[in-house]
């Protein structure tokens, strides 16, 4: 049997590190339209594997409802598997029971529940709520001969979330186990087991950087086979940059350019190193190359010569003797920043906070 | 330190110069324009190299202008070392070299890690411009100058700087904090921001809770499609119902109209019977009115005068009764009459006779006899009296005659008057007028007459009602006739009866046909509800979005906030430190050094919070306030400011350069500076100015600078130099 293996969609919840209202909207939109790719993609199969986190709980927005029903409607006969994850739980009130799905759809129960699909038996069980440390019951192969897919929301060799556990895994006989719950792609092979994390289709922060995207899988009785399939619309990309010895902010700017090779990704630049003066990031920002969305962290520093600085007479050097004093008590980067803010203002310079 | 010779290759407009000095206190003349600025800016240079960026670059404004490569060398001597240092310096700072040799060896040490001077002076570039170099302030000096030179004073004091306010730096820190966190805390980016992030919790709570009542929606849209489809259902099992209810109805109907059929012409044979029987008491009674006709014919009129003749005959029995009555009263009073006329009252004379006799008499005897014979008188006025009365008597009898008679007459006159009128025949002629009347009305007697009135009214009325009667007999009789037409329904197997009628179930079917159209307007309303999602306000994800980017942005400015706060705390304790240690110490020096230069007219010196500073005059111990004094004692004062700072700050001072600073002092004064000089310095102290010396000159050595146009200076140049001990 051939499918479409995806997980962790979390429709309607926040993206995080973008910086206006306007570009969320359009993410949040994305990610429906990233949805309706993966079930273009899924019509091409036997069926499609959630194995939860669809959506979350709280959040689910009524046009959202109505494209998911929309979209496994779409796919006439081919069966949805979906399994609940610990954002979606099969509560007595969820979305899984409320919303209108199509006869297509099959949530599995809190108990193990087993279908038949082409030449496969396949086997999953749902999140009851929104913790689960206990783990949840492997179901295993048994003695039938059929390959055997298994589909949960959950942690391998984790501790909460349905821990799961290699050694369980080993003695299931399960063909296929198809997970969810680590946002990024990894497959691991226990014994006859291919346990696949697909990840998450779209990146929903910086923490979520580069291909995203779901997992094609065929099962046949000799074994399981998996590739990953990159499906999302935009990539996360963190970059720090050392712009030491840079003067301008002209500089700084030319050499984060280079370092954008997507028009649609979304960048994050960490500017460390030591400059004379700070670097201005919204300046920056302004001339960088066409990109969706770019964020720049300053954490560059002032070069300062503390050696230099403890000689002086006067109450510059005393400063900095007690900055210094004070860095065993306080972690270093604000003992840095205070150096910075207090020279700044014996010069006479205004005090500027970015 | 002590510099001993300099040997500038090229640096600004002195080419190929050479430059001996001594130790101690060196006053080099020279006029102006002999190069006495170049020739510290090369000392600078030597010690840190070029500095200055843009107006003040000094690598621009010291390029020789001939071309030649810039540099130089200086020998110097540093705790007991002699030293060699070589400098050149390029178009940029990249061709600069420096290179130290020891003088000794000529052997190439290793350059200090910081700059020359830092190391061997121990202060860097900036601080040696500020502290140990001294130009003259008194250039321009006017009175609008003190505040300026008043604050530069007291930064220098406490900054070591004299364009550092450390208040202002404490000002400029506290405003940052307070942009961030208002005093009163409630104003403040910061707190703002915290406001923010509180206002988008709660929003996000209600956004939340929208959407539960968005789930508890669905769920009630879900019940209430449930509900409709069992009412559908249960609409069409009523409906079946109410098809037997109605068939049942039918069939009930059709068994009344046999059954009221049937009554009917059961009843129709009655009542024909009953109208028969009427119609005959009909035409008895019609027969009983023929007999009484003629007496009601004659009618009431008839009864009525017979009551009249009646009532005659009686008025004339009374007449006839009071006639005899009159007859009787007429016989009375002819009696009465007679009577009063027989009676005689003679009786009454006797009584007078007999009266006046007495009288007389008495009267008589009285005279005779004796007066008791005068009783006799009244008994003869007793009989007069008698005598009166009886005559009164008489009259009134005969007046009473009088009358009777007259009334006598009057009835009689009456009594004839009525037997004309012939009351006794009058009632013969009614009786024969009644016995008439009763004949023709076939009736005996007057009572009898109206008795067969009566009767016959009666009995005309009862033929009347009965009349009516017969014609509702046949009113009803045709009714039942007409009910009687037309064929009744057959009998029939009785159905079963299902317990309820037709109109209950519709009602109850019309309720819950309400009830779904309720109902479906409901799940309408519910849906288009649905439909319409959040309306107005947020989505979760997106204000959940907006909590994230607050928080982050909280999160950078609370580290500012606190890096901040960090910064003018210890920035405060620098200045309470300096405070403490610093100012008692400056005091002292300053007074020192005042009353040094003032030659004791002021013995002590403070500088007060405000950084004025108050003199106190030896002679009368009053106070003068520096703002007070003149531009002489103002150089002065700054001048003593400014070695008080350095040996606070430095204990004992390196070098020190001096650009023309006594050039206000008068004589005295100038004296007793270069005699403070000669002292203080520990090190070397180079004096330029453009003022010829003195004559009695406490300075070890006066070098004389000649223009730099001139010549290159070989051994024999130094010739030239006069030395003036």
């Amino acid at each position: 049997m051939r499918f479409i293996h995806c997980a962790d969609l979390h429709l309607d919840t926040p993206f995080s590190g973008l910086a206006d209202s306007r570009s969320a909207e359009i993410r949040q939109a994305e990610l429906r339209s990233t949805f309706l790719a993966i079930i273009e993609r899924a019509k091409q199969t036997d069926a499609l594997i959630i194995a939860g986190d669809l959506f979350d709980q709280e959040s689910l927005e009524p046009e959202t409802v109505r494209t998911l029903v929309k979209g496994f409607a779409s796919l006439g006969e081919i069966p949805v598997f979906i399994a609940a994850g610990n954002h979606d739980p099969l509560t007595e009130a969820s979305y899984y029971r409320l919303a209108p799905l199509p006869a297509n759809v099959h949530v599995f129960g809190t108990e193990p529940t087993r279908f038949s699909v082409a030449d496969c038996e396949i086997c999953g069980i749902s999140f009851a709520g929104a913790q689960q440390e206990e783990a949840l019951p492997l179901p295993s192969a048994g003695s039938q001969e059929r390959p055997f897919i298994c589909v949960m929301h959950g942690n391998v060799g984790g501790h909460d979330y349905n821990p799961i556990s290699r050694e369980q895994v080993a003695e299931s006989g399960i063909s296929y186990l198809a997970l969810g719950h680590v946002h990024s792609y990894s497959r691991e092979m226990i014994q006859k087991t291919l346990c696949v994390y697909p990840g998450c289709p779209e990146g929903r922060g910086f923490d979520e950087w580069g291909s995203k995207g779901v997992v094609e899988a065929v099962v046949t009785r000799e074994g399981a086979k998996a590739s990953f399939v990159p499906l999302c619309r935009r990539e996360h990309q963190v970059h720090e940059v050392d712009v030491t010895g840079l003067t301008t902010n002209e500089e700084i700017t030319a050499m984060l350019c280079d370092k954008i090779t997507e028009e649609k990704d979304l960048y994050k630049f960490v500017l460390t190193g030591e400059t004379e003066a700070v670097p201005h990031c919204d300046v920056i920002k302004a001339g960088l190359a066409p990109c969706f969305f770019a964020k720049i962290y300053d954490k560059t520093k002032r070069p300062l010569d503390i050696a230099a600085l403890l000689a002086e007479p006067g109450v510059r050097g005393m400063f900095v003797q007690k900055i210094m004093e004070e860095q065993a008590l306080h972690d270093e980067a604000l003992c840095r920043k205070a150096l910075e803010l207090g020279l700044m203002a014996l010069s006479g310079e205004k005090v500027k906070l970015s | 330190m002590r510099i001993q010779k300099l040997e500038i290759d090229a640096f600004g407009g002195l080419v190929d110069y050479e430059l001996l000095l001594t130790d101690g206190l060196c006053y080099l003349y020279g006029e102006n324009e002999t190069g006495k600025s170049t020739i510290c800016a090369f000392i600078s240079a030597m010690l840190y190299g070029l500095q200055g960026k843009g107006a003040s670059d000094e690598r621009k404004r010291y390029m020789p202008w001939s071309g030649r490569a810039m540099g130089g060398s200086m020998h110097f001597t540093a705790d007991g070392k002699g030293y060699l240092l070589k400098r050149a310096f390029g178009k940029t700072a990249k061709g600069d070299k420096c290179h130290l040799y020891d003088a000794a060896t000529w052997q190439e040490l290793p350059l200090p890690v910081g700059s020359i001077g830092e190391h061997f002076l121990g202060v860097g570039a900036e601080g040696f411009r500020k502290t140990l170099y001294i130009s003259q302030m008194g250039a321009g000096f006017t009175k609008s100058n003190e505040d300026e030179i008043l604050s530069r004073l007291s930064n220098l004091e406490q900054t070591g700087e004299e364009d550092i306010f450390l208040q202002t730096a404490l000002s400029e820190l506290e405003g940052a904090a307070f942009g961030l966190v208002s005093k009163t805390g409630r104003g403040g980016a910061l707190t703002q921001k915290a406001a923010e992030i509180d206002a988008l919790c709660a929003e996000l709570e209600e956004a939340k809770k929208l959407h539960n009542s968005f789930k508890d929606l669905l769920l009630q849209i879900k019940t209430l499609t449930a509900d409709l489809e069992r009412d559908k259902q249960h609409i069409e099992e009523l409906s079946s119902k109410k098809e037997v209810a109605a068939l049942y109805a039918q069939y009930v109907q059709r068994e009344a109209v046999r059954k009221q059929k049937q009554e009917a012409a059961e009843r129709l044979e009655k009542e024909v019977q009953t109208q028969l029987s009427m119609e005959q008491v009909l035409a008895e009674k019609k027969a009983e009115a023929e007999a009484l006709q003629p007496a009601v014919q004659s009618g009431i009129s008839a009864v009525m005068e017979l009551a009249q003749k009646e009532a005659a005959i009686q008025a004339a029995q009374a007449e006839e009764k009071a006639c005899e009555q009159l007859k009787n009263e007429v016989y009375a009073l002819e009696q009465e009459v007679d009577a009063l006329s027989v009676q005689k009252n003679s009786g009454a004379y006797a009584w007078l006779i007999a009266g006046i006799f007495l009288l007389c008499g008495g009267i008589v005897l009285s005279l005779l006899w004796s007066k008791l014979f005068l009783i006799i008188s009244p008994v003869a006025f007793v009989l007069l009296f008698l005598f009166g009365k009886g005559m009164r008597k008489k009259s009134e009898r005969q007046k009473m005659r009088e009358e009777a008679e007259r009334r006598y007459r009057e009835k009689q006159v009456l009594l004839e008057e009525r037997i004309k009128s012939g009351v006794f025949e009058r009632q013969q002629t009614l009786r024969n007028d009644m016995k008439a009347l009763l004949d023709a009305a076939g009736a005996s007697s007057a009572d009898e007459l109206s008795q067969k009135i009566k009767d016959g009214t009666v009995l005309a009325s009862e033929i009347e009602h009965l009349a009516k009667e017969i014609e509702k007999q046949k009113e009803t009789v045709n009714e039942l006739r007409l009910c009687c037409e037309g064929e009744a329904p057959a009998a029939e197997e009785p159905v079963p009866d299902p317990g309820i009628d037709a109109e209950t179930v519709q009602k109850q079917i019309e309720n819950l046909q309400t009830k779904a159209l309720e109902n479906e307007r409901q799940l309408a309303r519910l849906q288009a509800q649905y439909e319409n999602g959040f309306g107005n306000s947020r989505s979760v994800a997106t204000i959940d979005e907006e909590l994230i980017r607050a928080r982050e942005s909280y999160e950078e400015m609370q580290f500012s906030h606190q890096a901040v706060q960090l910064a003018y705390r210890l920035l405060t304790s620098c200045q309470e430190t300096l405070q403490n240690e610093f100012t008692p110490k400056l005091n002292e020096q300053l007074s020192r050094y005042i009353s040094l230069l003032t030659g004791d007219r002021y013995t002590q010196t403070k500088v007060s919070d405000t950084y004025t500073m108050t003199m106190k005059e030896k002679m009368d111990s009053s106070f003068v306030e520096s703002s007070h004094v003149s531009g002489g004692t103002y150089d002065l004062i700054y001048f003593a400011l400014r070695l008080a700072v350095l040996q606070t700050l430095f204990g004992k001072i390196p070098l020190l350069i001096l650009d023309d600073a006594f050039i206000q002092f008068d004589e005295e004064r100038r004296e007793k500076a270069f005699a403070i000089l000669a002292e203080e310095a520990e090190g070397q102290v180079l004096y330029f100015s453009c003022h010829k010396p003195r004559a009695s000159r406490q300075a070890e050595q006066t070098i004389y600078l000649k223009s730099y146009q001139s010549r290159k200076m070989t051994e024999k140049g130094l010739d030239d130099h006069e030395n003036i001990q």
